[in-house]
């Protein structure tokens, strides 16, 4: 049997990457699960939210990884599925995200707020609602 | 029921987009719902992949976002799948430009990248540990 899990690991491109760790472990509670640095010391980690994985990175124009504040805006918003998102995002706006709209319930389905990190990408904090 | 914690990413699309198989044709997504301007381009659209749930967004009128306006993207989806050589092959069938092939990495990781034909990049990629 074949039990292989298909799954995203988004890759965040920021342009100080050693601060936006910081930033994620306060916001969502994030962990540390790996980091590394080059000889430049652009930063590259793996960063875990209950579970979940992204990559946080120092931005590389050279490799086409740009950071929002490079492109002025962001490409890909991040949804982020939480048990509790009304939690999640006051504990992010404390820690210095700004919001772009309340959490609420949606006529989508979802209870979801947006916000934008300090390093210019966006969170969608949501839950599925019954 | 104790909600898991995931991320469902949301991609820009340009606005006046009314075909998105490529993600069908290339990932094997299934389009879960959609909703539609007034003119049939797609405001929203719901997809997912073997159960991992992402979306296409038109970009905001007063605020474009999309690869194509922004000369370059902020975020890479790295996608694990079971088969990297047989995605990235559909994906590249399907209108996808290869940019980096697959390769094994002395990290552990069996990856190719392409650019999808909205611009949005992606790591295809296995745990072969």
């Amino acid at each position: 049997m074949n039990d292989f899990k298909t799954s995203f690991l988004p890759t965040l491109s920021v342009r100080n990457a050693a601060a936006a760790i910081e930033f994620y472990k306060k916001a969502f509670g994030a962990e540390i699960l790996m980091s590394v640095a080059d000889p430049g010391g652009a930063i590259v980690a793996e960063l875990s939210i209950n579970g979940v994985r992204f990559l946080v990175a120092d931005e590389s124009p050279e490799h086409e990884n740009f950071s929002p504040e490079t492109l002025g805006g962001s490409t890909i918003r991040m949804g982020l599925v939480v048990p509790d998102p009304d939690r999640m995002a006051r504990q992010a706006i404390a820690a210095g995200a700004a919001e772009i709209y309340p959490v609420a319930d949606q006529d989508y389905g979802y209870r979801l707020g947006r916000i934008k990190d300090p390093f210019g990408h966006h969170w969608e904090i949501c839950k599925k609602l019954n | 029921m104790k909600q898991k914690t995931t991320f469902t990413p949301m991609l820009t699309i340009s606005n006046g987009v009314t075909d998105v198989d490529f993600y069908k044709k290339a990932f094997g997504a299934t389009e879960l719902r959609r909703f539609s301007n007034d003119d049939g381009t797609i405001h929203v659209s719901e997809l997912e992949i073997d159960g991992a749930m992402f979306h296409l967004h038109e970009q905001g009128i007063n605020y474009k976002s999309s690869p194509g306006v922004l000369k370059g993207t902020t975020v890479t989806i790295g996608l694990f799948v079971d088969d990297v050589h047989a995605v990235m092959a559909k994906a590249v069938e399907a209108g996808a430009i290869l940019t980096s092939p697959v390769q094994d990495y002395e990290y552990g990781y069996r990856q190719g990248e392409i650019a999808d034909p909205f611009g949005h990049r992606w790591q295809i990629q296995k745990d072969l540990r």
